[in-house]
């Protein structure tokens, strides 16, 4: 392996003459456009895969993990770009995959338990409680919740918890 | 042979705590990571079946800093203490590039890492207090040197500290992908006693395998197992049967019982 294919793997093209940089784009979309958008079938996938392109773009030029956050970069993207009328996706359903890949990968902020993020844009006001499971035996939860006793601000963040307790909550906006 | 299962998370604790109740399973390898926030005592009392083994996906230990193993090793080691594994494995892996996180492992660049191998993993068999052992990976592409050769080299020079947890389908992928013979790996896992052996598939339009891990084992693998692992067998043999998508009860139980089947004939 070298540098070159590594570079590849983030931006390897449907189609390049070098068959492993489209096995490296063909695993990464699989991946990431699954756990981002959700499953999309026929014809409407080279339609996103045309948006999905642009966004990797936009998270290579700035350096974004490849992590959790991904899909919540992925909606202010599209707000910040004005792309959101062209998904068919509601941001709802992209911010609740965001916390289902988060609560699912407890190796990911090993000592944080609960995870709040927030969607306040305009007409939509949402919030996704991600908690992990806390027994060997038990599944993890996924709720929308309405918090009364804290404002949220506007646009896309959100707060990890240790415990789930909301009060000096300090929220992270992307 | 003891035939384990991988346990990676409670979303698959009731297949697998099924697949026990029938007693074809010996242990089940629990994917550490999805476990470490749990008390070591309440997975003890969960266990699914009476041993059970650890296989590490993300420590990072070619990467990670010396105080962010230190951590990650006490949780695991907190872990081996309470549930006494049967082996601890662990990836030879890239998980980053520029500072930038993959979506999943890549395969290393062996003549990178070969300078300064043995000296993190000597490292990190030393936090963990035990011998590692690590999965050959199912290579896309022929390196020099070759991962093989890689191997030989470090596990000749580690002897204690290292050994390959040898997953038989992973270098039957390598084999579709690169041509490099499946069974010139015999020198590398006549020496170990822990393996593994998963499904793959054909990736999209392109000439490559993936070790899909959500289906059948292939006839190609149970053959090689026939003719090169069931030779090996010992009481502390162990062989895990992985699924981790297309999780079916029957498919997975008749992938135990034909493998089983492999080991009761001899």
């Amino acid at each position: 392996m070298s540098e070159e294919r590594y570079k590849g793997y983030f931006l390897g093209e449907v189609g390049q003459i070098n068959p492993i940089d489209k096995l490296f784009a063909h695993r990464f979309e699989s991946n990431f456009m699954r756990q981002v958008l959700g499953p999309i079938e026929g014809e409407k996938i080279s339609y996103y895969e045309t948006l999905f392109r642009s966004f990797l773009q936009y998270a290579t030029d700035r350096q974004l993990k490849m992590d959790w956050m991904l899909g919540l970069h992925f909606i202010k993207w599209t707000e910040d770009f004005n792309k959101a009328g062209l998904l068919e996706q509601r941001m709802e359903d992209v911010l609740l995959r965001a916390a289902y890949f988060w609560m699912n990968a407890t190796n990911i902020d090993l000592d944080y338990n609960h995870l709040l993020v927030t969607l306040n844009l305009g007409e939509i006001h949402t919030v996704f409680l991600a908690s992990k499971s806390q027994h060997p035996t038990k599944l993890p939860t996924l709720k929308r919740v309405h918090l009364k006793t804290i404002s949220v601000p506007t646009g896309i963040g959100y707060v990890r918890l240790i415990n789930l307790s909301l009060t000096d909550c300090e929220w992270a906006m992307l | 042979m003891l035939i384990g299962v991988n346990w990676t998370s409670p979303h698959n604790y009731k297949v697998i705590k099924d697949l026990a109740g029938e007693g074809d399973v010996d242990f089940c390898e629990i994917l550490i990571d999805n476990f470490l926030h749990y008390d070591p005592c309440d997975i003890k009392k969960s266990l699914p079946t009476r041993d059970c083994s650890f296989h590490i996906m993300n420590s990072h230990f070619l990467e990670k800093d010396r105080e962010g193993l230190h951590a990650l090793s006490d949780r695991i080691k907190k872990c081996i203490d309470v549930l006494d594994p049967l082996y601890v494995s662990d990836h030879i892996g890239k998980f980053y590039h520029n500072g930038r996180k993959f979506p999943f492992m890549q395969e290393v660049s062996y003549k990178d890492v070969v300078g300064f191998f043995e000296e993190k993993a000597q490292f990190w068999s030393d936090l963990l207090g035990c011998k590692v052992y690590y999965e050959n990976f199912p290579s896309f592409e022929k390196q020099n040197p070759s991962q093989l050769s890689f191997f030989d080299n470090i596990l000749a020079s580690m002897g204690s500290k290292a050994n390959v947890l040898f997953d038989i389908s992973n270098a039957i992928v390598n084999q579709l992908n690169t041509g490099e013979q499946a069974s010139e790996w015999y020198k590398i896992f006549k020496n170990t006693k822990h393996f593994h052996v998963g499904g793959y598939q054909k990736a999209g339009d392109t000439k490559y395998f993936l070790d899909s891990h959500d289906r059948d084992i292939s006839s190609e693998t149970l053959d090689f197992i026939k003719k090169y692992i069931v030779p090996l067998d010992t009481k502390e043999t162990t062989l895990v049967i992985e699924r981790d998508y297309n999780i079916e009860f029957n498919s997975w139980l008749r992938d135990i019982r034909c493998i089983r089947g492999l080991f009761r004939k001899t």
